[in-house]
């Protein structure tokens, strides 16, 4: 194989009948690597999970673990364990034999085989818990037990399709923590499924955005954030303000651009190419953007009223009308100070201030 | 019962539920009553309660074969066909493959044409082709309908069940037959037992195909109905029918026990 990443998936397509699920997919997972396939449902995320674990196979391309080709390797052949969404935990055995189940192979003493589970159980924090019953589990005991049944074999890749999604938010959050934490101590590569995308930012390394079956980006959490390489991204990951700006001109890593009301604005480049003239859109998240009751001099900044704005405690929402923009532009601000009555008043007069290298441009067809 | 316990009161529809069991039980329950009843025929008034039919019966050499035609029938039949029916509704459950809609109308077909359709049509086939009538052909001729109320059952077992629970055996490094024996196996039992069950009490009291492809050996219902022309044999058959009424009854609760407490673990397993 051409490089050193532990899983490559190599130009992988998947119909079924006429519909095309995966399209000619390319991702490249480093060894240990928390990596997310993050997407709404339909966008393929699933199935080429399901390619990954062995339950499907690619129309074309191929998919490498650790090396090996794994277009003829069954399931139960492949050094990969999979969560599933609903843990399938097995109903008629206890958590001991759940956890026990794939070492039958192993024809280990009764001693040795309880050495493993009573292992298990301390890493997933349920000792003691050998001879429950499935149904007397809980749904974070589900959880943790089919985390536990799948790592106990050692898997090189363990695979996660949205296993925190039957969770309540505090167990869903707890767990998030939990689940990273697991991954950093026995150092397995992850490759975990979900349609959260908060949760991705959270526990991933990396993450792969996926809509339509295709990958729209590939990168951290902090750069998928920060520096979305497209609209669809920056609109599913997050809140984006989006404005019709054209290119003046673009050159040594910044590019000048005209944002209409808006005003002239400088915004960095991110390895991208713009010609002196081009359609772009100007994009700054709504916690990027000040709300001044005073024009501040010498900063970037728009006036306009306020539409509406919303009190969640810790911050506060605000949607802004500007002149000349169609849809009201979103703005977040902590309530670093004890609110008091004063710029969420609707029609209030504001100001709207950003730093320049808050603004990306993005790609004003895509 | 109302919440406040009082006691229910007997409308309409409770009449009419009343009539109705008295009409579909009433007159099997003369068979205990008469076969209880010191006398040869059949008729009121009874006289002397008696346990000398049932001693009879059991003494009778041919009405003790012809039961025993009906187990050497029976069991294969139930065997047989709940393996075919599993592995059909295994395959039709979990496989994407052409014609399965019209597959499913042709297994199932024997549960609706008539027994005595297909009894014709065998009966003129098997003499074609030369077989003698014996036991065989009456085990033949129940398979189709048999495996079709296996199937049925099977289905409706599989159907409920969490395909995830085998991908996640095969995940754990078994293959397909001891991810069959493991975990699809054991889920699958309580309709296994229900359709062993049934299957084997279909057969068992099967009448109109047996009539037809019974050689010299009878099955118990053929027996039983060539005894009814002689008045002081009836009696010992009217013992022998209130056994197999009271082996029905507890047969047939226990196959229906076993499917609830199945779909009862069905549901638990869910999160």
């Amino acid at each position: 194989m051409a490089n050193e990443s532990f899983i490559s998936i190599q130009d992988v397509s998947k119909d079924f009948g006429v519909v095309r699920a995966v399209d000619r997919v390319s991702i490249d997972i480093a060894q240990g690597e928390f990596f997310s396939l993050l997407g709404p449902s339909g966008c393929g995320k699933t199935t080429l999970l399901r390619m990954l674990a062995g339950f499907e196979f690619p129309t074309s391309g191929e998919i490498f673990i650790d090396g090996q080709p794994m277009s003829s390797v069954p399931t139960n052949h492949r050094p990969v364990s999979m969560v599933f969404q609903n843990y399938a935990i097995f109903p008629h055995l206890n958590v001991s034999q759940n956890i026990g189940y794939s070492l039958r192979k192993d024809r280990l003493s009764k001693a040795d085989f309880n050495a493993k589970v009573g292992e298990m159980l301390d890493l997933i924090k349920l000792p003691g818990y050998e001879k429950r019953a499935s149904h007397e589990l809980s749904g974070g005991e589900r959880q943790r037990v089919a985390l536990a049944r799948a790592l106990v074999r050692r898997p090189k890749v363990l695979l996660l399709d949205e296993p925190l999604g039957a969770l309540d938010k505090q167990l869903r959050e707890q767990m998030q923590l939990e689940l990273r934490a697991l991954q950093k101590s026995v150092g397995i590569t992850f490759v975990f499924v979900t349609h959260d995308q908060e949760e991705a930012l959270t526990m991933s390394d990396r993450i792969a955005v996926m809509s339509k079956g295709r990958y729209l980006q590939i990168d951290t959490p902090t750069q998928l954030y920060e520096s979305p390489t497209s609209r669809t991204v920056a609109d599913f990951i997050g809140t984006m303000n989006f404005f019709e700006a054209q290119v003046k001109d673009a050159q040594n890593g910044r590019a000048h651009i005209d944002v209409g009301p808006l005003g002239s604005l400088s915004a960095p480049l991110r390895q991208q190419k713009f010609a002196a003239g081009q359609r772009v859109l100007a994009a700054i998240r709504p916690e990027k953007i000040a709300l001044l009751a005073e024009p501040k001099p010498g900063a970037n900044q728009v006036k306009g009223q306020v539409d509406t704005a919303a009190y969640l405690g810790d911050r506060s929402h605000f949607y802004v009308r500007i002149e000349g923009i169609e849809r009201p532009v979103a703005v977040s601000a902590q309530n670093m100070q004890t609110a008091g009555p004063g710029v969420g008043d609707p029609d209030r007069q504001v100001w709207l201030s950003w730093a320049e290298d808050a603004v990306v441009i993005l790609n004003a067809d895509d | 019962m109302t919440l406040s316990g009082k006691a229910p009161k007997i409308g309409g529809l409770g009449l009419y539920a009343v009539f109705y069991l008295a009409f579909i039980y009433g007159p099997v329950l003369f068979l205990p009553l008469f076969s209880l009843n010191d006398s040869t025929f059949i008729s009121f008034p009874l006289k002397e309660f008696t346990f000398k039919w049932y001693v009879e019966a059991f003494q009778s050499e041919r009405l003790m074969a012809s039961l025993f035609n009906s187990v050497k029938v029976g069991v294969p039949v139930a065997i047989i066909s709940t393996i075919l029916g599993t592995l059909a509704a295994k395959a039709i459950t979990r496989y994407r493959m052409p014609g399965k809609t019209p597959m499913m109308s042709f297994l199932m077909a024997p549960l609706v044409v008539p027994g005595i359709i297909v009894g014709i049509a065998l009966l003129i086939i098997i003499n074609r082709v030369g077989i003698d009538l014996s036991l065989w052909t009456i085990g033949i001729a129940h398979l189709p309908a048999c495996t079709a109320f296996s199937l049925w059952i099977m289905i409706s077992r599989l159907e409920g069940f969490d395909r995830s629970l085998e991908e996640a055996s095969l995940n754990l490094g078994e293959n397909a037959w001891m991810t069959f024996w493991r975990v699809t196996f054991p889920l699958i039992l309580p309709g296994v037992i229900a359709s062993l069950l049934l299957t084997f009490t279909i057969s068992f009291d099967e009448f109109i195909l047996a009539f037809f492809l019974a050689g010299n050996e009878p099955t118990l219902p053929i027996f039983m109905w060539s005894q009814l022309r002689f008045p002081a044999q009836l009696p010992p058959v009217l013992a022998l029918g209130s056994l197999i009424l009271i082996a029905s009854f507890v047969l047939v609760y226990f196959a229906e026990w076993f499917r609830r407490r199945g779909t009862h673990l069905e549901s638990s397993s869910g999160v």
